[in-house]
């Protein structure tokens, strides 16, 4: 631990946050300094509670408990605006410029003018778009731009208000090598110009690179703060929880794979906005009895390649077959007729109505095909269901919203397991949750793959490398690699295809 | 608190507020408050005649109020129920007058049947509208019902129109087909079976039947409803459709019932009572009969304080109004769930 | 003739534009204020009340105004801070619209149908006889010519304009950025409540009377303008226009042919149907797309 004189900018003392939707517990009492003039990161796995922390300095959320002081003064913003009055600056991981608006009007959205302070405001803007070398206009929309370049606005954005602490919330995750290099400069050159810089990342390297100083944190609390000198790289990597897990003497899985069941042909899908393709070219097969992990870091089109293939997103060009059927475009309900199900999207919005009850969240497939519904065998058989896969509920009726995570992935999970399906699409299906029922789910999926044919996406490399018989990597919509996963692979020779620096290169 | 209880608590307390500002409003108004409070409040039930009444002004509200709560609990705002009410009065009607002679067995079925067909298909047009090219059913609805009020209007003060009585008021049906009454000399009549009989069958499709499922799911998600299988532009369809098809039948049963004929206006205001019947019964079909109970009460009660004690009827229209700010607002009563704070 | 006709289209269109200009500033700050159509009921009945007894049109105007606001802000209230159901707020604001003005104007005025108020002053009308149509104009309907031209300076010129759309698209982007969304609805639904004010009193003072329910389906047949311009002032107005135009022909065609005057009565509420029939709404298609 660092005990030294430098000024502490911000100082928060064991804040605690519960999120009261579903219950969890995301910080557990955090205490942490930032150091003014220092680039301060914050390393962790996760769901360690980082991008909540960042929330609450930035008055996005409020803390239901705990204190914070900036330069010796009690700090606790009510909204965002409180704290980009007080000079906190936050680049959030999911980028907040608005698409439809130009590159100008969302910087001066953030630049708070009153009523007709407009024409001023330009000027203002030009000098800082000058200075900072934006290197685009200011009259092109937002949507017409990379995610490499909405991140530059959003960061001048930002800058524009000239923020004493900028925080910059998993900002390379969204970026390739070459913009990511760019990024730090401009991290440099904030350190230079005095200002203080928290920067959050579960990365190790880019953490130590460019650190003055490393905080580790763990489910909901800092576990540890060290100055730069005072750690190595291969010191630091113990100190993360998990990070070691990838060691853990796992060597390859026998594949079991027999029939092709899924066929995915030069495909193309819409991203999230116009003009955008998230998905580019890709083909693939997945056979029955394997699981196919495909992964890649987020923001690289596998939740789209998902979405789009359980017809939840527009299919620009190509062909998708089940078995020899063309199911390109079709809709879930068709789909679900033949046997293809899916856990995919958010869990409490798609996958889950937190506003109906448990059972009728898990009857969805169950009634499909008949018109009366009596209640007694539905509520045994939901029963059954629910206590084979060691759900824990008070009653049917509750909402499913009053389960807890873990809880409410196994339901759905079973939900989707007991039509037997052929095909199982999974989209994060251990996210947010806790060891014991990570477990549980892998063990289910595993369980499960001799009869069928199991498409996973997700974008932690541990569970990838620990499921999966094959592996599919994408980067920027394109699968850059597709090999079994037969014990050679090592999570660093994973994590060069994750960014993009072997294999494919794209313009 | 649980569930359940809470929200019947909050249904009553919503009430009970919505009472007390009539309360206020009689008194600041009226000369002799306390003769209108009473007339107001209590003359209901001090004679058969006007409990009948009040159970008889129930039926039609019944149904209107079922009507909302299955487009409701679908996430189908409509908002025309007005126009269906009496445009189900005038198909009937029309229907029961052109069969006349025939046996009641056959032209009242008929009668019901051709009322419900005609709000079906007008609510059925916002529903397909909004499910295939995105138009907004809350105001596609709401337009073509004014106009169709009028259109009725037109009909009924024109070529429908009952010359010989010299009434704003259509043909009346024969005497054979007007449904039985019940405690005469009040208008209450068997109607009131039949929109129990709804209410049970509608609280039937909607918890035990597939199609009432997917309503719930859609209304509850129209995302989770699709990623289920659910087809979610048939359910804006089929609930428009069923909504404005009870709505319609609300009005024919009102004319089978009491009236024998379409009156100009007769109508005016089940639509509306029936939305704020819904939102009170928080859109479950055997909630909607207490609630239906409730507005005729209040119907009723103004109607009959407006002849003992010279009170404005609109007063209900303000209870009515006050109903409708508070009955959605989830921050009511929320202190007693254990301290929640608004916001 | 003409120039006559496209005048009374101009007075019609009146309240019709004033009120799809609040309506629009609600919709762009992402709470559709569907109130419009009571507020200007309220704001008819008290402009033209207290223009009677104060004898003056700005001090009537005014009123109509505060009342709007006032109902305004209780919708903003509840949706806000009792987190009721927007639409169903609306929908009681018509309601009580309804049974407040008939019940006042029976209790002070008995009569629950037209109130004359003769001593109520006329607001003063334009006498430009080189430009026929542009005569006898008052200064409500020159102010719904001025507004979408307002409005469009609003939005395209200040910030606050810049906000409100913001929040309207993406109000999460918009807290991000620094807005205080809820502030930016708070206005624009007060200025909801001074366009409607304006509409309500375009309504009633110029005729120095009120009738029951004399809005008639205005408020809501300037969502229809709303949605038919898809968030664009000019085409809102003229949209706005043209139902003006389609009721002063439901008006003129009862004076000049045999038709029921009720089936013409019909043709502003068919027309807007189909208009909303034919110009779906881009929000609403962009919401449903996400799941379809």
């Amino acid at each position: 631990m660092v005990s030294r004189l430098e000024e502490i900018f911000l100082s928060v003392r064991n804040v605690q946050k519960t999120y009261r939707s579903n219950g969890v517990r995301a910080l557990d009492g955090v205490s942490l300094d930032t150091y003014a003039g220092e680039v301060n990161v914050l390393l962790g796995e996760n769901a360690a509670g980082k991008t909540t922390l960042m929330k609450i300095i930035a008055g996005i959320e409020r803390a239901d408990d705990g204190e914070m002081f900036m330069k010796g003064r009690n700090y606790s913003p009510a909204n965002p605006v409180d704290a980009i009055r007080a000079g906190v600056g936050l680049v959030s991981q999911k980028l907040r410029v608005i698409p439809q608006l130009t590159v100008g009007e969302n910087l001066l959205l953030g630049m708070d003018l009153s009523g007709f302070e407009r024409k001023k405001g330009r000027k203002t803007i030009e000098e800082a778009v000058h200075r900072f070398g934006l290197g685009i206009e200011l009259p092109v929309r937002v949507e017409d731009l990379s995610i490499a370049q909405r991140q530059k606005v959003e960061i001048l954005r930002v800058l524009i208000r000239s923020p004493e602490l900028i925080v910059f919330d998993e900002p390379t995750a969204v970026l390739p090598d070459n913009d990511r290099e760019e990024l730090m400069n401009i991290i440099a050159r904030l350190k230079e110009g005095g200002k203080t810089v928290v920067f959050i990342t579960h990365k190790l390297q880019e953490a130590y690179r460019i650190a003055d100083r490393i905080s580790i944190m763990a489910k909901g609390k800092i576990t540890g703060t060290f100055l730069k000198g005072e750690v190595t790289e291969r010191s630091l990597r113990t100190l993360v929880a998990g990070e070691d897990l990838a060691a853990s003497g796992f060597s390859g899985r026998k594949t079991t794979a027999t029939g092709e069941v899924l066929r995915v042909e030069s495909l193309d899908v819409e991203g999230r906005y116009r003009n955008l393709i998230a998905v580019k070219n890709v083909s693939f097969v997945s056979r029955a009895g394997e699981i196919l992990v495909i992964t890649g870091i987020s923001g690289n089109g596998q939740e789209e390649l998902i979405e789009s293939l359980f017809g939840m997103r527009r299919v620009l060009s190509g062909r998708v077959y089940l078995e020899d059927t063309d199911i390109t475009g079709w809709t879930p309900a068709d789909l679900r007729k033949i046997g293809v199900v899916a856990l995919i999207g958010d869990r409490d919005t798609t996958a889950s109505c937190p506003g109906l009850s448990i059972i009728d969240n898990v009857v969805l497939n169950r009634v499909r095909d008949r018109f009366f519904l009596k209640e007694k065998p539905l509520k045994t058989w939901t029963r059954e269901l629910l206590s084979t896969y060691g759900v824990e509920y008070s009653s049917l009726d509750d909402q499913a919203g009053t389960l807890s995570g873990g809880n409410l992935q196994k339901a759905i999970l079973a939900r989707e397991i007991s039509g037997n399906p052929r095909l199982i699409l999974l989209s994060e299906p251990t996210r947010g949750l806790d060891v014991k029922h990570a477990g549980m789910v892998h063990r289910t999926l595993l369980s499960l793959k001799q009869n069928l044919s199991i498409v996973l996406f997700t974008g932690d490399l541990d569970e990838a490398i620990s499921i999966a018989d094959r592996i599919l990597i994408m980067y920027d919509g394109e699968v850059v690699i597709d090999l079994p996963n037969a014990g050679k692979i090592g999570r660093s020779m994973l994590n060069r295809y994750l960014q993009g620096a072997a294999g494919v290169e794209s313009t | 608190m649980k569930g359940r209880a809470f929200t019947v608590a909050r249904a009553l307390f919503t009430l009970a507020i919505a009472l007390a500002v009539g309360f206020v409003v009689i008194v600041l108004t009226e000369e002799e408050p306390l003769e209108a409070t009473s007339a107001f409040f209590l003359s209901v039930f001090t004679n058969t005649f006007y409990f009948g009444n009040l159970l008889s002004a129930s039926i039609p509200l019944i149904f209107t109020g079922l009507a909302a709560s299955i487009a409701f609990s679908s996430s189908s705002f409509n908002l025309g129920l007005e126009g269906q009410v009496y445009l189900g009065a005038l198909t009937g009607t029309y229907i029961g007058v052109r069969m006349g002679g025939t046996s009641p067995l056959i032209v009242v079925p008929v009668v019901l049947l051709s009322g419900f067909l005609s709000g079906a298909l007008v609510a059925g047009i916002s529903g397909l509208l909004k499910g295939f090219r995105g138009v907004n059913e809350l105001i596609s609805s709401l337009l073509l019902s004014n106009g169709i009020v009028l259109v009725v209007d037109y009909i009924i003060e024109g070529p429908f129109n009952d010359r010989p009585s010299g009434l704003a008021a259509s043909t009346s049906l024969g005497k054979e087909v007007i449904l039985p009454r019940i405690l005469e000399p009040s208008s209450l009549h068997s109607g009131l079976f039949l929109a129990l009989i709804t209410a049970v069958l509608l609280w039937a499709f909607m918890f035990r039947s597939r199609p009432g499922y997917d309503f719930r799911v859609t209304g509850k998600s129209s995302i989770f409803a699709y990623y289920g299988g659910i087809n979610v532009k048939a359910v804006y369809f089929w609930s428009m459709f069923l909504s404005g098809g009870l709505a319609a039948v609300g009005g024919t049963v009102d004319v089978l019932g009491v009236h024998g004929r379409v009156l100009r206006g007769f109508s005016g205001g089940y639509g509306w009572n029936g939305i704020a019947v819904a939102l009170i019964a928080r859109n479950h079909p055997l909630g909607v009969i207490p609630a239906a109970l409730f507005f005729a009460y209040l119907e009723s009660g103004a109607q009959i304080a407006s002849f003992e004690a010279g009170l404005t009827p609109e007063i209900s229209r303000i209870v009515q109004s006050v109903v409708f700010y508070l009955v959605t607002a989830e921050a009511v009563l929320s202190f007693m769930k254990g301290g929640r704070k608004v916001d | 003739m003409i120039e006559a006709f496209v005048n009374d289209t101009l007075r019609n269109a009146t309240p019709i534009v004033l009120a799809a200009c609040g309506g629009l500033v609600t919709r762009l700050s992402g709470w559709l204020n569907i109130g419009l159509e009571g507020m200007i009921l309220l704001s008819a009945f008290s402009g033209v009340v207290v223009s009677s007894a104060t004898s003056s049109v700005v001090a009537g105007t005014l009123a109509a105004i505060a009342t709007s606001i006032a109902v305004s802000l209780l919708i903003f209230v509840m949706v806000r801070y009792m987190r009721a159901n927007l639409y169903i707020t609306g929908i009681a604001t018509n309601l009580l619209s309804g049974g407040l003005t008939v019940m006042l104007a029976d209790l002070w005025f008995r009569s629950k149908g037209t109130v004359v108020f003769p001593e109520a002053p006329r607001p003063a009308v334009s006498s430009l006889d080189f430009l026929g149509f542009l005569n006898n104009l008052n200064f409500f309907d020159y102010l719904a010519i001025a507004s979408p031209l307002l409005l469009l300076f609003v939005l395209r010129g200040t910030s606050f304009g810049l906000k409100l759309i913001a929040c309207g698209i993406d109000e999460e982007s918009a807290y991000y950025s620094g807005v205080n969304v809820n502030r930016v609805r708070l206005v624009s639904f007060i200025i909801a409540g001074v366009f409607s004010g304006l509409a309500g009193a375009s309504l009633s003072l110029p005729l120095g009377l009120f009738v029951a329910n004399m809005s008639g389906g205005r408020g809501w047949i300037a969502l229809v303008a709303v949605i038919m311009g898809r968030d664009r002032p000019f085409l809102i107005g003229f949209s706005a226009l043209m139902l003006g135009f389609v009721t002063e022909l439901s008006i003129f065609l009862q004076v000049s042919t045999q038709i029921s005057p009720k089936l013409l009565l019909t043709i502003p509420y068919f027309v807007s149907f189909l208009i909303v029939a034919i110009f779906p709404d881009r929000r609403a298609m962009l919401e449903g797309k996400k799941h379809e």
